[in-house]
């Protein structure tokens, strides 16, 4: 290997740079090795439901299959409001044509409801409140993700949180996706019969 | 073991098939440059128009209500024996195997240096948030559908808006070919597929720093790496998101402009327009920004009086005027369908060049922030700073041209930002370190370009 004189003062430059960044992408390569070795400690035959059961948000991926042509039997309540959730894509076309006198609507969607959306494809499921909840006539058999606890004793003046079993949820491991923050919890629940 | 299973062969074949249909496209309508090009250029060239090719051939047959299963099987089998007759003659005739093989050392490095990236590439769930909101949401909707007029995710009925429907659709449409073959939505090994993006950068960075510098190997390979090492590449090398591919996209398309700028005959000039040409309209497919790099090509390449008429007469303006064709077709559909984009407005309010300054300080935080961008970005302003007084008192304006389509391409960013309805200050924050993302391996370019060109003036003078 021939270095010309340029070269030669250059080298050492870029060996200390390149040093400094991998350095930092040591980081991401340490956690890989973490992430893979807890991915194959789980005994499952397939491969896509082995990384799957990995992701956060499994159990909705699990009841989108589950209840594929029953999609009216599922309820997704979204409690949480405010600015780090408001979609402003569609609270903007939400709004096109109105006047600014006018009331304007604001569109939430969590990384929650995002999923409940993507899973759930082509069929959309509406989006309600607790209040809406709490008006609703619920189906036997029904389905709710819910990103509030329902089971809570403050929502217990709520009658149909009297017809609520809290369904399980396999334990949540972030571990695969190394570069992201850890999402929110969410609540399943299942309606037991009126 | 966890890797080989049907979809992941699947998914490696689904590229090699790629990269299969772009040689033999490149071999047959840009010969002329392609067979002197290294190989580092090959492989980045073949996997960018062997995208365009397919995600051209899917678009047509989505418009005209034909995606489905069946007549994707028969392009990609069709395309796949078309391609590997051409391809395969083209490697195995001037056949040199041990030259060969010293050539794809590079590659191989940068391939073993990120083999943790392709193995998790090979293992990772979708989560991210735009991928799954915008692109693979999309591409559920054509994997479901035939088409895009009789199909319930572009009807206007409000739903799903979150998923900007106006946004292109190019990637997507060729992430559902890929699954209607598998009969399967399958959103993660598909990520392998957008990884070859990612790898391609440096394969390709290597193989310009080759052409245009005389460093030795090891001084190339370590400056392609580590532009790939920092934080936002990793975050965003297969995640989904389509900003990496545009990346790509914005690459080849400036690697053929400089090419075009230094290229004495007009033939091989007309190529390498074209070659940008092609590059930079399917990046209007990819997404919203290859629409003004486009516009930047153009009007730079004008300025720089390269357009020749004679190019309107080369074999290769028949894929251009198609890929064009389908841009066309796309946007009256847009229109046609009422479908809305949240760019209404074309003349910012006055209220609104406040936002000037804070755009400007914005893009320096982000340039400079070693969190997001290790140590990639610092020595790349040193470089630009101690090249652009020089170019300037040699007055060979000509090199800034690439620079030029990359400063259009910022301004580009504030005036949308100026004009934006939506919260300036979040879409600012949440957009433009991505932007960035997709203009850095230009810039690299456009440094190693410089550099060059001041170079070959001072062993002239001298």
């Amino acid at each position: 290997m021939k270095l010309n004189n340029i070269e030669k003062g250059l080298l050492p430059v870029l060996i200390v740079v390149f040093l400094i960044n991998y350095h930092l992408y040591q980081w991401y390569d340490n956690s890989y090795v973490n992430a893979m070795q807890q991915l194959n400690a789980k005994p499952v035959e397939n491969r896509y439901e082995r990384i799957q059961s990995e992701q956060h948000y499994y159990e909705i991926y699990k009841i989108a299959q589950e209840y594929k042509g029953r999609e009216e039997l599922v309820v997704y309540i979204q409690d949480e409001r405010g600015d780090d959730i408001l979609d402003y894509s569609s609270t903007y076309y939400s709004n096109i044509g109105k006047l600014p006198d006018e009331d304007h609507t604001s569109v939430y969607l969590s990384e929650l409801g995002l999923f409940v959306m993507y899973y759930f494809y082509p069929n959309f499921i509406p989006t309600y409140s607790v209040n809406q909840f709490a008006d609703m006539t619920l189906q036997d058999g029904a389905i709710i993700i819910s990103d509030k606890d329902l089971s809570i004793p403050e929502l217990a003046r709520i009658a149909n949180t009297q017809l609520l079993e809290k369904l399980p949820q396999l334990p949540k491991n972030d571990a695969l996706r190394v570069n992201r923050r850890p999402a929110k919890s969410y609540y399943l629940f299942k309606v037991q019969g009126q | 073991m966890i890797f080989f299973t049907n979809h992941v062969l699947a998914v490696i074949s689904f590229c090699m098939l790629i990269y299969l249909i772009g040689w033999a496209f490149m071999h047959t309508f840009f010969a002329d440059i392609f067979k002197k090009a290294s190989f580092g250029y090959k492989l980045g060239f073949s996997w960018t128009s062997g995208n365009v090719i397919l995600g051209t051939i899917f678009f047509y047959l989505a418009y005209f209500e034909m995606f489905t299963t069946i007549n994707v099987f028969r392009a990609c089998l069709f395309l796949g024996i078309i391609s590997g007759v051409i391809a395969g003659w083209s490697i195995v005739n001037p056949l040199r195997i041990k030259k060969q093989l010293v050539k794809i050392i590079p590659v191989a490095i940068i391939a073993f240096f990120f083999m943790h990236l392709i193995q998790h590439s090979l293992t990772a769930y979708l989560i991210d948030w735009d991928a799954t909101a915008m692109w693979f949401l999309k591409a559920k909707a054509m994997f479901i559908h035939d088409g895009i007029h009789n199909n319930p995710y572009f009807d206007n009925t409000g739903l799903f808006d979150f998923s900007n429907k106006a946004y292109p659709f190019g990637i997507p449409l060729i992430m559902a070919g890929f699954f209607k073959m598998i009969a399967f939505f399958d959103d993660q090994v598909i990520q392998f597929y957008f990884l070859q993006y990612f790898l391609l950068i440096p394969i390709l960075l290597y193989a310009f720093l080759k052409e245009h510098v005389q460093l030795s190997s090891i001084s190339r390979i370590i400056i392609a790496i580590g532009l790939c090492m920092s934080p936002i590449f990793l975050n965003h090398a297969h995640s989904g998101y389509v900003d990496i591919p545009i990346s790509l996209f914005f690459m080849t398309a400036m690697i053929a402009f400089m090419h075009a700028i230094n290229e004495k005959t007009t033939r091989e000039k007309n190529s390498w327009i074209g070659l940008m040409l092609l590059f930079g309209l399917f990046s209007v497919h990819v997404k919203n920004e290859g629409t003004t790099i486009i516009a930047a090509l153009i009007l730079v390449t004008i300025l720089s009086g390269l357009l020749r008429r004679s190019l309107f007469t080369q074999r290769y303006i028949l894929p251009i005027t198609l890929v064009l064709g389908s841009i066309f077709l796309w946007k009256y559909f847009l229109h046609v369908s009422k479908i809305p984009f949240y760019l209404s407005a074309s003349i910012p309010a006055m209220e609104n060049f406040h936002r000037l300054k804070t755009s400007i300080f914005f893009y320096l935080e982000v340039f400079l922030d070693t969190r997001i961008q290790s140590l990639t970005t610092i020595p790349l302003l040193l470089v630009i700073s101690y090249q652009f007084p020089r170019i300037v008192k040699l007055r060979k304006y000509i090199m800034f041209a690439p620079l030029l389509v990359l400063i259009l391409q910022l301004c580009a960013y504030t005036y949308i930002y100026l004009i934006t309805p939506l919260p300036f200050v979040v879409q600012l924050q949440t957009s433009f370190p991505r932007l960035l993302l997709q203009l850095l391996p230009c810039l690299y370019l456009v440094a190693i370009f410089q550099q060059k060109e001041l170079q070959n003036t001072q062993k002239e003078e001298s």
